[in-house]
């Protein structure tokens, strides 16, 4: 109760004192918050469906991925900065081109830590499922995806906060109206109040996010842990 | 060896397995057979694949020769000695997995998960967690997990292992009983060879490198077998005795 308090009220404070003292119009900070927190959003969102649908795909055969593990690594090390050209080249500069390049950050560390979630799972368990039935569609309904739930949750956390520096990085390179653009103007035109208005804005949306989501989620995912 | 007999045949098998870059020779020339309703026991120095046999038994491995006739088919359960329940599922819940996976309705389900629940002593444990019970609790939830799915084998993989003697004796008692009633075969990996005299019909030794079978032992005990005479000290000596000259 206390936490969820503090997540709704500590915002509201901060916003009546950028808006009453620093001059800086809410509805400007909300706009390029809200496109940047879009695109994360739906990025994470194709992430999650995508890298969960792989990595239990993946972790579902026969030696539970050893060989697609070497692949993912490979395209993991990617640099995903040098991707951006390719996207710009693809998808010009708009709003797709930051979720796509949001999406190839996020989606890594929700699929390694999936498929540990797997592949790290007791082999009796494993057994238990297959013995007592667990097959198919099935077997991941009920066996693989409550098992990596934890693990899904944890890699959605790192996915994230990758997600935030790509779509603000993608911003800031695109020249795209978004959080990441706002602080560079600011920043150019020498405006502190801004930058720090901006800032402290993304902050608090981060803060928000924590206390409202991962959180209860990481501490729902304790209970079921052995 | 007779293939028409309710039951489970071994026939000739052999398993060898790739462990890094040496292949390891686990199980050679294995045969017997566990009819229905009856209680084998095995036992034998660990690393003996006694635990190997039961998953070649339960379908979970695949031998690399001879053949394994089981005629309880998908009647077929397994308690395993870490428990091996479902941490995200309730007690009750861990229950039904057998019968979810079978399609079977949710008020089915529930009543015999509820029948399986007073049987084996979980009453009022129904919407507990398995990580807020003690180890005994858990195990019993495994057997009900087994019993749900209303076996004609099951096999069990040092149920007693992870147990203290207190415990253990107790569920010991109380599987027995469940077994009085409902008359499945069981096949049992133990190592504590009194608990083989007391539950078993045969005692099938094993010796390691490559696991083999070394002697079958008969044990024709009445039940319910008083394990403070002699008769059943005489057969602990000897298959003890057996044991010894494997190693």
């Amino acid at each position: 109760m206390l936490r969820l308090m503090l997540a709704v009220v500590a915002p509201a404070v901060f916003l009546g004192f950028v808006a009453l003292y620093l001059h800086v119009s809410l509805l400007t900070l909300g706009v390029v918050l809200g496109k940047s927190f879009f695109r994360l959003a739906i990025a994470y969102a194709v992430s999650l469906v995508l890298g969960v649908a792989i990595a239990v795909l993946v972790g579902n055969t026969k030696n539970a991925g050893e060989s697609w593990i070497a692949v993912f690594d490979v395209a993991q090390n990617i640099p995903s900065f040098a991707l951006i050209p390719l996207f710009v080249l693809l998808m010009g500069y708009s709003s797709t081109m930051v979720i796509v390049f949001a999406a190839t950050s996020i989606i890594w560390p929700i699929i390694f830590s999936t498929l540990n979630g797997i592949r790290g799972a007791h082999p009796s368990l494993n057994e238990a499922a297959t013995l007592f039935g667990a097959s198919g569609w099935k077997r991941i309904r009920y066996y693989l995806l409550p098992l990596s739930y934890p693990a899904i949750i944890t890699g959605s956390i790192v996915g994230v906060a990758m997600g935030w520096e790509s779509v603000i990085g993608a911003e800031i390179i695109g020249s795209l109206s978004g959080i990441g653009l706002f602080l560079t103007n600011a920043s150019t035109v020498g405006n502190k109040t801004l930058l720090f208005a901006g800032l402290a804005a993304l902050l608090l949306l981060v803060f928000t996010i924590n206390r409202l989501i991962w959180s209860p989620l990481l501490k729902h995912t304790y209970e079921y842990s052995d | 060896m007779n293939t028409a007999i309710n039951g489970i045949s071994i026939e000739g098998i052999d398993y060898t397995f790739v462990d890094g870059k040496k292949r390891i020779h686990a199980l050679s020339k294995i045969s017997f057979d566990v009819g229905a309703g009856e209680i084998v026991a095995l036992v034998g120095p660990s690393g003996s694949g006694k635990s190997t046999l039961l998953r070649l038994c339960a379908g979970l491995l695949k031998p690399t020769d001879g053949t394994i006739h089981n005629t309880f088919g998908k009647k077929t359960a397994m308690i395993f000695q870490d428990f091996a329940l479902f941490p995200w599922l309730s007690v009750e819940e861990n229950i039904q997995f057998g019968l979810l996976m079978q399609d079977v309705e949710e008020k089915k389900r529930q009543k015999i998960a509820h029948e399986a629940v007073v049987e084996i002593g979980l009453s009022g444990f129904e919407k507990v967690f398995p990580k807020s019970l003690s180890g005994g609790m858990r195990q019993r939830v495994g057997v009900a997990r087994a019993l749900a799915v209303e076996p004609e084998l099951l096999l069990m993989d040092e149920p007693f292992s992870a147990l203290d003697s207190i415990t253990s004796d107790r569920l010991k008692r109380d599987l027995l009983a469940v077994w009085q009633k409902h008359k499945f075969a069981i096949l049992i990996v133990v190592h504590t060879i009194a608990d083989a005299v007391e539950l078993a019909d045969r005692i099938v030794v094993f010796s390691s490198h490559p696991g083999s079978v070394k002697k079958i032992f008969k044990n024709d005990l009445p039940r319910p077998r008083n394990m403070r005479e002699k008769p059943a000290y005489d057969l602990i000596d000897a298959v003890t005795a057996e044991i010894d000259s494997t190693l």
